[in-house]
């Protein structure tokens, strides 16, 4: 044992030392805010205060009970941490950008500035920390105890010891005191307390040595080694298969909720913190803080269980493994250790709470029933220091008279769970608030209610074993005797841990109640405004969105409203840089939201608007204009979105353009080969026509014979002018497709028979046989009787014209078969070379006959004829030998 | 494409990767904590006298701090990507 003493000695040195350093960190603070005390270091070590001595002792207690289970606690908040590019780097941002000045204000300024909301939160708030300040004190106590009993610690910890209440008052009354002269000065205008940071730093590391320095003396003085210290670990320990269950994820999920959730980890991760860089470094920090906790929590409990006489409380492993080998200096450092955490989680969250208290209780309380002083510029300030400064005591001795009254009982060992589930119940209007622009404080205020009662029905009070409002009867048969009210097995639903039970209905209650509320109700148009504001942090805001909200207030109504709250010279100044030096009477929107802003960095976001609000004369806040904005950031989203999309399309319409102006170009070639075909087949006969009229006009003596022959060549070169330039007009019409046919049914054998008769004479000319084959049964099909009979024309002359053979044959037949009707011409003629097959049917192509009558056209125009027809002409491969031309026609159904 | 172009390419490219790996490990940390990943080495097996489960949740713990350590450094050392052009959320 250590004499007690002692004991107090050394910790009267040690608070002397924190205080010392509270001290020296304030003034630093204020001469230099950016020096170290604002180092990433320094605010990983401050969000330490998430191992209390629940950590401190409770953990080794948990490794011997349950095993690997109290590694949750530490892994959840790991995943956090490491996850703060999704999440933490987000609520930091807002909690920095808008001087969120706790977790019940963030939530209430999301959602309208709701003063009900952050009242509610803060309520809850208190129910659930209240036990947590019991359960420290309680640490304190039976650890001081332990330390200094008489009989040794061994038997200390084996017999179950009277609460020290005494020790206990006098611990919290020394904990109000600290967390007053640092925690509230002033009203800080970004609520930071580099002071009590700085001494909160120095109990981390005092924390993380002390466990450290217990762990490292265990394995080496008591197991030897590594593998020994499993050699005679319990059965859990070794083969865990048990652990790994719906309580391990739940407990994971609770403990990341609870390090975002819990007041005092608000109060720390996002309040205090100044600079994306803090939260960066904290990432990897922090949960390396927790890494080296963790790390020797397992063989100190082996240890524990090992060496100490059974029954020993496992919760009191850290303290009494060394008091039981006679190491005091060790168990002094401990008992440090524990001292520190259990202190540092009291400070942090009675300064925590006393801001929620004051800025959603009490403020707007005072304000609603005119209790707030307003005769002097101080007297406000005070009235709000001294109502800090109250609550503090207030939920330190809320936290003792909890102590007291559940006394020894085992109801506070359980409270670390049941708060974290408790504070859980912020996660979803959290998470919701930062994500979803349709969340709105009707939801929120649901979710909230009904999560934090089915968390009072199914945790909190049964916690109790029936001592607290809810009878033993009440646990064991459910509420009015019903079953299925049961606070453990709702809905009859038995078999499952009663922590894993009470989240799973009071956090599905609470989102499902938060989501569908908000998607049936509709915010108010502050709420939207500040929906806006929270959801899209990372947008730079642009000046219209100032435009949003129009209010009109006096200046001098204002600045008295600052100089209540903020004091003279802090809003002396805010008046000079807030643009007021203009001499005008109103102020501008700018500077009434720059003031609004300055007070809720003091009083929250909810009282300050009360406070503005009293002294605006008119406030209008355009929806019209906020759905605009709002409709711009989807817009913007959905921007790039689009723009990919539209340079896909880009990309296919320019390989389309590519492709278009490739066969442009070919056209375009075409078209200069046509021109000066054109040209040379208009020229042959013009400078024809030219020559004999000249001849004719220059020598009038020509004999008449003579004068007639030239003539009769100048009228032949007319003609076969007249027909290059009818060819012309008739292939244009075709190609640009104003055809005006007289449509009608006929025979196309009859148009067949009529060309060969119109061929006759040629043929006979040409010495050329003319041979009729087959022929279709009374075929009839639509079209134009005349042009098909033109095609024919062609493609029999031209049979006839370029057949060099020395025995000339033409054979024309016809027939009709499965709905379609088939002409061929089929000469004996020197064929058509497979290159030019395609080309003959260009305009201006020949077969490679040297030139003889015609135009070169006719196969073009024939072609376009028969496909207006919906036909086809095309070339086969002839049985004579030479070309054998094909037209295909669809018959038409003939009538009746 | 000249070759500042192509640097200032490659160096966005890296930032986005390095944002997208940020954002991914807490999901990956999540899957290896819990079950069922985790049952895979809850067996009465030791490793050099560490049960198997313990030595393999510490030595995920410290894989993980140590990705969260290197990306926190790339995430640093690219000086305050402008904001809001990459949310996550």
């Amino acid at each position: 044992m250590l004499p007690a003493d002692f004991v107090i000695l050394v910790c009267i040195v040690y608070v002397a030392i924190l205080f010392a350093v509270a001290f020296a960190g304030d003034r630093r603070a204020r001469r230099d805010p950016s020096g170290w005390l604002s180092s990433p270091l320094v605010y990983t070590l401050s969000i330490s205060i998430y191992c209390t001595s629940w950590t401190f002792f409770g953990a080794v207690g948990s490794a011997a009970r349950n095993g690997f289970e109290f590694l949750t606690i530490y892994l959840g908040p790991t995943v956090v941490f490491v996850g703060w590019w999704i999440f933490l780097r987000k609520l930091v941002t807002v909690g920095r950008i808008y001087r969120t000045t706790s977790i019940a204000d963030l939530i209430s300024a999301r959602f309208g500035k709701d003063p009900t909301l952050g009242a509610l939160v803060t309520i809850m708030a208190m129910v659930v920390t209240a036990p947590y300040i019991a359960l420290q004190l309680q640490a304190l106590t039976s650890s001081f105890q332990v330390i200094t009993f008489h009989a040794g610690a061994v038997t200390a910890a084996n017999v179950n010891l009277d609460p020290d209440f005494v020790t206990a008052f006098w611990l919290a009354l020394g904990l109000c005191a600290f967390s007053i002269i640092f925690g509230v000065r002033n009203i800080d205008v970004n609520e930071r307390h580099h002071g009590v940071i700085a001494a909160i730093a120095v109990e981390a590391l005092v924390k993380l040595v002390a466990l450290l320095a217990v762990g490292i003396w265990v394995v080496l003085a008591i197991h030897g080694s590594v593998p020994a210290i499993f050699e005679d670990a319990p059965a859990r320990l070794v083969d865990p298969q048990e652990t790994f269950g719906t309580r391990w994820i739940t407990l994971c999920f609770l403990a990341a909720a609870a390090v975002i959730c819990l007041p005092r980890q608000f109060q720390v991760t996002v309040v205090e913190n100044s600079s994306e860089s803090q939260i960066r470094t904290a990432s990897w920090l922090f949960p390396l803080y927790l890494f080296l906790i963790c790390l020797f929590i397992i063989p100190i409990a082996v240890a524990g269980l090992s060496e100490l006489p059974g029954g020993s409380n496992p919760d009191l492993f850290v303290l009494t493994l060394p008091l039981n080998a006679n190491q005091d200096a060790l168990a002094m450092l401990a008992f440090l250790g524990g001292f520190s955490s259990a202190t540092s989680m009291v400070i942090v969250s009675s300064i925590a709470l006393s801001t929620m208290i004051s800025n959603h209780l009490i403020m707007p309380l005072a304000l609603r029933l005119s209790i707030a002083p307003a005769a002097s510029p101080d007297a406000m300030r005070s009235f709000i220091l001294g109502a800090r400064r109250a609550s503090i005591v207030f939920i330190v001795f809320l936290g003792f008279l909890y102590f007291y009254l559940s006394g020894a009982s085992d109801a506070l060992a359980a409270i670390g769970l049941i708060s974290f589930c408790g504070v859980a119940q912020f996660l979803p209007s959290l998470v919701g608030g930062l994500y979803w622009r349709g969340a709105t404080n009707i939801g929120a205020l649901a979710g909230l209610i009904a999560g934090f009662t089915l968390w009072g029905y199914t945790l909190f009070l049964p916690s109790f074993g029936g001592t607290f409002l809810m009878p033993e009867s009440v646990i064991a048969e459910g509420l009015w005797g019903m079953a299925w009210l049961k606070p453990q097995a709702l809905f009859g639903l038995t078999g499952i841990d009663p922590l894993v039970h009470a989240t799973f209905w009071s956090l599905f209650a609470n989102a499902t109640l938060f989501i569908c509320v908000s998607m049936f109700s509709e915010p108010t148009p502050l709420a939207r405004y500040q929906s806006r504001l929270f959801v899209d942090v990372f947008r730079r805001q642009t000046d219209s969105e100032l435009s949003v909200m129009r209010r009109t207030a006096r200046i001098a109504d204002l600045k008295h409203i600052a100089n209540r709250v903020l004091g003279s010279d802090e809003s002396a100044a805010l008046f000079r840089t807030g643009g007021a030096s203009d001499r005008s009477m109103v102020a501008s929107d700018v500077l009434i939201s720059e003031v609004e802003q300055r007070l809720a960095s003091s009083v929250g976001a909810a009282t300050a608007r009360t406070l503005v609000s009293s002294v605006v004369t008119s406030e209008t806040i355009s929806v019209e204009e906020l759905k605009r904005l709002a409709d711009e950031t989807e817009q913007i989203r959905a921007y790039s979105a689009e723009l990919e999309h539209k340079s896909r399309q880009v990309e296919a319409t320019a390989a389309k353009l590519a492709l278009a102006n490739d066969q442009l170009r070919e056209i375009d070639v075409q078209k200069n080969e046509f021109l000066s075909q054109v040209s040379h087949e208009v020229r042959t006969p013009m400078s024809s026509i030219r020559s004999f009229s000249d001849i004719l006009l220059s020598d009038p003596r020509l004999d008449p014979e003579r004068k007639e022959r030239f003539l009769r060549i100048i009228q032949n070169e007319s003609i076969r002018l007249t027909r290059l330039l009818d060819g012309i007009l008739d292939l244009n019409q075709l190609e640009n497709g104003d055809v005006d046919w007289k449509i009608e049914l006929f025979d196309p054998d009859a148009a067949l028979d009529q060309a060969m008769a119109s061929c006759e004479a040629l043929a006979s000319a040409a010495g050329v046989k003319l041979e009729r084959k087959g022929r279709a049964r009374r075929p009839l099909v639509r079209g134009n009787r005349d042009k098909l009979a033109q095609v024919f024309i062609n493609l029999i002359s031209n049979a006839i014209k370029y057949n060099t053979s020395a025995e000339p044959v033409v054979i024309v037949s016809s027939a009709a078969r499965k709905g379609v009707y088939e002409a061929r011409v089929a000469d004996n003629g020197p064929g058509i070379p497979e290159g030019e097959r395609d080309r003959i049917f260009v305009r201006f192509a020949r077969g490679p006959m040297p030139r003889q009558v015609g135009a070169g056209l006719g196969l073009a125009i024939s072609r376009r004829i028969v496909e207006k027809h919906g036909g086809t002409l095309s070339l086969l491969d002839a049985k004579l030998g030479g070309a054998e031309f094909a037209v295909k026609l669809e018959l038409a159904k003939a009538k009746g | 494409m000249n070759l500042q172009d192509a640097e200032l390419e490659r160096f966005a490219a890296g930032a986005r990767s390095v944002r997208n790996g940020a954002s991914l490990l807490p999901f990956l940390a999540l899957a290896l904590f819990l079950p069922p990943i985790v049952m895979i080495f809850a067996k009465p097996v030791t490793l050099f006298g560490v049960p198997l489960a313990a030595a393999y949740l510490f030595a995920v713990w410290a894989f993980v701090i140590a990705a969260a350590f290197l990306f926190s450094r790339r995430l640093g050392m690219r000086d305050a990507p402008p904001p809001g052009d990459h949310e996550t959320g």
